[in-house]
């Protein structure tokens, strides 16, 4: 949009001048706008300028922490093709920000850089060689400080955001004192990288019309980007499309990023008038990546002989990066999760988030609740070596009882404790786990050099999200004149067979056939704003709200088919009594000859009676108080548990998944089980590959450009060889159960690869005594170190012995 | 000189004129139609954007799954190419496709692309007939997002239908005394449209193409051509699979450009009493077809080698001309005690693989010389016993993040002979510890004249310590003290899985065999 179209006046300030030698902030203010006026403005916008598509590259700071000395574009700005480089000061006034509700961070770093990667400058060229070409004449000149770059370095320093949050119920302190046997341990959770498309691309160009933006990139939740890109361009969000783009995954995409960066392109579109393609062509850009929160769980436990947990006070220390977009939410979540399924009677949880020069991301499936998950499970691990019992015979003796007092979770969500001992017992008979740990351990007296390991671990994941305002979805349904029925839901498109489950619960609730019902997803013009598919139960929320307007729609219907059999002579039927099913409208009474479904759609059509109808659907009672510690953060808890056997190779630490079974509850829906069990192996083999493989590289290494993190990833033959698994109907209330239970839950049961592993390390010699950690993720150059380090530590004992 | 080839994309003809012999087929379909303009996109990291190939292997028809991004324009002349868009649209209710639309595999347009021409390429296969080959038939897939299980499953009913259709085309074959065509897949048992076209495509024939920039793309048919183009255009760079050269992209580096797929002589493997001789030019995927039945540790390591999609086009010949630092194949081949043979216009010479290499990264291979090919020992019981061998044990282990498509740690080739109970001779190599592939000389002598047993291992694995050098600069993934554990580790486990000559088979020792059905053929005539 030009300056010149602009009609509407512009905000001017007084014209008071100050006697003062210093700026005011309101003359600095018109200085500003004076020197982007005198450049001239920028070049209209015309259907030749929007006809070509520029490319941008961002200039990215090579330092974790640096102060700005020197920033020039001239020589850059001189070479041919360049059509403008942008700094932090060429940006309109109040626009070089991301934002408040992300994390405020300027778009363009102004004096300062507090993370390798942040954007300083833009340079939008004819084509991406001259970006960068123009790229490496930008002098930028740093001054280099030393940052914070590990989690231990933030903690020493006190480096944190915010307050520490607590949630508990007893008195762990006074619990742990009491008790016989205390133990104290730590757990350092490494972080996941998100994405390994190997770069982006974003591509805004305007509209025909001029008045207007198009956006294509690929993005978790297109509605943010929206207002994002409506924010940039000081245009109505109405004004905006946001064009559907094929995502493989909930993973590989992200919510923060793509907005940073098509906010930065629509700067360049405004300046330019042309449609521009930003490119983040490094594979290992955070701006492009982003990464889970590295985490660091400190406890200190009380128990007794017999396995009995009286308490637990532990801290949870996650990685904020600089800004913290939305780690406080993955922070809450640890805090929420990490009781998991134990009714401890004295639990103290304290989470802090450290404040590091780094940038993490939050929009991955489970993140947070993983990592709240998987410390509990290590207190539960130590536990069991301290006493000499089965890690399986400590959680049997820790669960939420139905016998017990406690029935909450410690800040008051209740917990169905009968959900966890069905599920616990029904993964213990499926893998016919006795048996089956007999002869793990008859195996692994035979054979020295491979070892096999075998250990269950239980579940609790917290459904929806502890922010309420994102639990809340609308679906548009409308009925064609033939009887076909479109469903338009503002998700973007995973392509995770959701528009299968959708169109099973629209054929059951107006009676039509699957076939006549299309599911448009990824169409974000329709509905004002999308629902996150990542930390809410997406699938349940629009379910629900298809079946408000499913409804409406039968109400509406059943009146017309009334009407329809009374002309016919049926007086007698009650409207109640009118079901729709198989493509046909009539009542359970037989005798009745029931009218098809497409004849009540063109008696409707004849009487005026609309067909389209809006559903909508918030989850009621949502609440979340952090600074209390209580709550009710979740629509509900679905519960899971897995039996995991692995092997280990001795000679070079590799580890092969032998067979998995899951015992999960599945989603409301009959026939979707094969989408249940997709969503599952996808969770799962994430949960997995950051369980042991993806090793990601120091955070103090100054080249991690060379770290090939994507070679962590599984590939096809490191999938476990057999997977079972048994798919029970969910316990809750209809209106609570979740659409989508395997979506996100699974990552968590990755953790009990790691218990397998202990089971595995014990038949190699570990014992209690010995003082080793097991890393995460255990990769094979650190499985096969901590081999070296047990028989060191048990050859020095044997010999002080 | 022709300024102008053809292949036939997806069962129509495609001429391509004066476009630049650099250009690499994901390129040019982008370009092509909008349908295809994922093939833009860089998909390295994830197995390549694939399609699928139709070819000619000596007298064998072959459908060859092959990543876009790794096949230049010029090499395509006179062949065809399928993608999974025109398989999906040419047959709609291809088994392949059917199974795709019913299985709940749950992924984006991109993997679904790169299964189509997956499960296409094992239709047709007809080596592939047990369950453990699904593994390196899709191991081109990295699976954050894709549901194995469902995967196997899929692979296998299609797999098991193509069975059925060869033990019926068999049964029917065994009056003609034709029975061997269709088990070696020479006969067309489908006669489809995807097969009809396939059996029609004749031997390769000499190719010389000039693009605009005068930059020329040859395709001799015999050595003695081959040998004059060299002389011809010193400057140009020879190519075979290409696998390596178009990740490179160096244009400038290579004016013109010398294939040596057409060469008659670099394509034959010669199976002879004593050996195989391998021409430099043989396709990873047949010499493993080929030799892989007799010769179980190249098998194993071609299951760990880059992807399938790689596999199929890589050549021997251009494996060891690279020069390739943590190569997989190396160990085995030193261990193996391969010999390579090189060709230039004054004549041949040979070279023990172990000598073939450089200090400091290099090969021998001279500017003017190609690499003929490769003579691998067969080591029959009659071979041995002339030299008075009761046994030869000998086996390759490699170590990686993950078991396929990717740089590995460190890989080992190990054998040794034994006279009854003695050492005759012993090979240890690795690669991936030092700049190039190593071969410890002071450990293999320390073993000669001693009796195979642990005493003798633990005695020698001092002296390898000492002999190995290893490297500092690679990755960090690639840690330098867990590859100076493995060189140690590796050989223990040879020793364990081979203490004796006449041990169990290896993979009995591991549980894999209790979980992964390897051995279960896909389909089972005498089942009922």
């Amino acid at each position: 949009m030009s300056e010149s179209d602009d009609t509407i006046t512009p905000f001017e300030l007084p014209l008071e001048k100050s006697d003062k030698g210093a700026e005011t902030f309101g003359e600095r203010l018109r200085r500003r706008r004076r020197e982007l006026t005198d450049t001239g403005p920028p070049p209209a916008s015309t259907w030749q300028s929007r006809a070509r598509t520029l490319s941008a590259i961002v200039v990215e700071s090579p330092h974790a922490s640096a102060s700005i000395a020197k920033k020039s574009g001239d020589a850059a700005r001189a070479l041919e093709g360049v059509e403008c480089v942008l700094f932090a000061s060429d940006l309109p006034p109040f626009h070089n920000t991301l934002g408040p509700e992300y994390s405020s961070e300027p778009l363009l770093a102004e004096d300062e850089v507090h993370f390798r990667g942040q954007p300083v400058a833009l340079i939008v060229a004819v084509d991406l060689a001259t970006c960068q070409r123009a790229a490496s004449l930008v002098e930028i000149e740093y001054h280099t400080t030393p940052g914070i770059l590990t989690l231990e370095h933030a903690i020493t320093m006190s480096s944190y955001h915010g307050e520490a949050r607590t949630s508990q119920r007893g008195d762990a302190v006074k619990a742990i004192k009491q008790s016989k046997k205390k133990l104290s341990g730590s757990l350092a959770i490494a972080p996941q990288q998100a994405c390994l498309a190997g770069g982006t691309e974003i591509n805004v160009r305007p509209l025909r019309t001029g008045d207007g933006l198009t956006i294509h990139a690929r993005c978790l939740l297109p509605t943010a980007v929206r207002s994002a890109v409506a924010k940039a361009a000081d245009l109505p969000e109405s004004n905006i499309h946001i064009e559907p783009v094929d995502l493989p995954g909930p993973i590989g995409v992200l919510e923060t990023e793509p907005v940073r960066l098509t906010s930065l392109a629509t700067h360049a579109v405004k300046r330019c008038g042309s449609s521009v393609t930003l490119h983040v062509t490094s594979p290992h850009s955070p701006l492009a990546g982003g990464s889970r929160h590295q985490a660091k769980a400190r406890y200190e436990v009380g128990f007794e002989k017999d396995g009995t947990i009286n308490g637990v006070e532990m801290e949870l220390i996650l990685e904020g990066g600089w800004y913290p977009a939305d780690s406080e939410n993955a922070m809450d979540r640890a805090l929420l999760h990490a009781d998991s399924v134990y009714g401890f009677p004295n639990l103290s949880i304290r989470a802090r988030l450290c404040q590091t020069n780094h940038i993490v991301s939050s929009s991955l499936p489970a993140e947070g609740a993983a990592q709240g998950c998987w410390a509990i499970e290590d207190v539960i691990q130590r536990v069991a070596e301290a006493t000499g019992l089965s890690p399986q015979a400590i959680r049997e003796k820790n669960f939420y009882s139905e016998e017990g007092d406690i029935k909450t979770t410690p800040y008051g969500q209740p917990i169905d404790a009968v959900a966890i001992s069905r599920i616990w017992t029904q993964v213990l008979n499926r893998s016919e786990f006795a048996s089956r740990a007999k002869a793990v351990t008859e195996w692994n007296k035979r054979n020295p050099c491979y070892k096999r390991g075998i250990a269950a671990v239980p579940i609790k994941f917290g459904i929806g999200d502890p922010r309420s305002d994102r639990n809340a979805a609308a679906a548009i349904v409308q009925i064609l004149a033939d009887g076909s029925v479109i469903v338009r839901v503002g998700l973007v498109d995973t392509n995770d067979g959701l528009d299968a489950q959708i169109r099973e619960e629209v054929a059951h609730l107006l009676g039509v056939e699957e076939h006549a019902i299309r599911v448009i997803l990824n169409d974000f013009d329709p509905l004002p704003r999308a629902t996150p598919v990542i930390g809410t139960d997406a699938s349940g929320l629009i379910l629900r709200a298809l079946e408000d307007a499913c409804k409406r729609l039968t109400k509406r219907l059943r009146e017309v088919a009334l009407q329809m059999f009374a002309a016919r002579g049926q007086t007698e039927i009650e409207m109640e009594a009118i079901r729709f099913a198989r493509g046909t409208v009539g009542t359970d009474f037989t005798g009745n000859a029931p009218l098809h479904f497409k004849e009540v759609i063109e008696g409707a059509l004849r009487k005026r009676v609309t067909l389209i109808e809006t559903g909508y659907h918030r989850t009621p009672n949502l609440w979340w108080d952090p600074e209390l510690g209580a709550g009710w953060p979740f629509t509900s808890f679905t519960y899971a548990a897995a039996v995991a056997e692995i092997q280990v190779d001795a000679f070079t630490g590799e580890i092969q998944i032998l067979r998995l079974d899951v015992a999960h509850e599945g989603s409301p829906s009959s026939n979707q089980g094969e989408r249940d069990f997709a969503q599952l192996m996808r969770a799962f083999t994430l949960g997995a590959g950051w369980m042991l493989s993806e090793a990601t590289p120091d955070p103090e290494n100054e080249h991690p450009d060379l770290y090939p993190i994507e070679e962590g990833v599984f590939g096809f033959a490191d999938a476990p060889f057999q997977v079972e698994t048994d798919r029970l109907r969910p316990l809750g209330a209809p209106a609570t159960v979740p659409g989508d239970p395997c979506g996100e839950a699974p990552v968590l049961l990755a953790g009990a690869l790691r218990e397998a592993l202990w089971d595995a390390l014990r038949a190699f010699g570990y014992s209690n005594d010995l003082d080793v950690e097991l890393p995460l993720p255990a990769t094979p150059p650190k499985v096969l170190t901590l081999f070296k380090e047990i028989s060191r530590q048990q050859r020095e004992k044997g010999s002080n012995s | 000189m022709q300024s102008w080839f053809k292949f036939e994309l997806d069962g129509e003809t495609c001429r391509v004129e004066s476009e630049s012999t650099h250009r690499t087929l994901a390129a040019f379909l982008s370009e092509l139609d909008p349908c295809f303009a994922r093939f833009a996109t860089d998909a390295s990291w994830r197995g390549g954007h694939l399609v699928v190939l139709g070819d000619i292997e000596g007298d064998r028809h072959r459908f060859r799954v092959v990543d876009a991004q790794l096949l230049i324009l010029p090499m395509l002349a006179g062949r065809q190419i399928w993608t999974p868009e025109g398989i999906r649209n040419a047959e709609p209710d291809h088994p392949v496709n059917l199974a795709l639309q019913r299985g709940h595999l749950e992924c984006g347009q991109a993997r679904g692309d790169g299964l189509v021409a997956l499960l296409f390429e094992g239709y047709y296969r007809p080596d592939l007939r047990r369950q453990g080959q699904i593994n390196d038939q899709f191991d081109a897939i990295v699976t954050r997002s894709a549901n194995v299980p469902a995967i196997r499953e899929v692979a296998a009913q299609v797999f098991a239908s193509t069975e059925q259709l060869r033990h019926e085309a068999a049964l029917k074959a065994e009056k003609s005394g034709e029975e061997s065509t269709v088990w070696t897949g020479r006969k067309d048992i489908f006669g489809d449209r995807f097969t009809k076209g396939l059996f029609q495509i004749k031997s390769r024939a000499s190719l010389s193409y000039v693009d605009d920039a005068k930059r020329r793309f040859y395709r001799p048919v015999n050595l003695v051509e081959l040998l004059k183009l060299k002389r011809e255009y010193p400057g140009s760079q020879l190519i075979a699979g290409g696998t390596e050269l178009t990740q490179r992209g160096g244009e400038a580096e290579w004016a013109n450009l010398i294939s040596l797929e057409g060469v008659k002589e670099l394509n034959d493997i010669i199976t002879t009493e004593e050996a195989w001789e391998i021409g430099g030019a043989v396709p990873l995927t047949e010499i493993a077809e080929q030799i892989g039945r007799e010769c179980q540790a190249f098998n194993k390591i071609m299951r760990r080698f880059g992807s399938r999609a790689v596999r199929n086009r890589a050549t021997l010949g251009g494996y060891l001309a690279t020069a390739w630092e943590t190569g997989q194949l190396t160990p085995l081949l030193m261990a193996l005690n391969a010999r390579v043979i090189l060709l230039s216009e004054e004549g041949e010479r040979d070279a023990p693989i172990a000598n073939f290499y450089t200090e400091g990264g290099g090969t021998i291979l001279s500017p003017n010389e190609v690499i003929r090919s490769v003579i691998i020992p067969r080591y029959t019981e009659s071979s041995m016993s002339d030299r008075g061998i009761t046994t030869r044990l000998c086996d390759t282990y490699t170590v990686a993040p993950r078991r396929t498509l990717c740089e590995p740690y460190a890989t080992g080739g190990f054998a040794v002979e034994l006279r009854d109970r003695k050492i005759a001779k012993a090979w240890i190599a690795y690669s991936g510890i030092d700049k190039q592939p190593v071969r410890a000389r002071d450990a293999e002598q320390y073993l000669a004249g001693k009796v195979w047993g642990e005493k003798t291992v633990f005695g020698m694995l001092p002296v390898l310590v000492e002999s190995i050098q290893v490297t500092d600069d690679r990755n960090e993934i690639a840690d330098a003290e867990y590859r100076k554990q493995l060189v140690v580790t590796l050989f223990q486990k040879f020793f364990f899985q081979h203490p004796a000559a006449d041990s169990v088979r290896p993979e009995t020792l591991t549980a894999t065999v209790d979980f992964a059905r390897l051995d279960e053929p896909f389909f089972d005539a005498l089942a009922d």
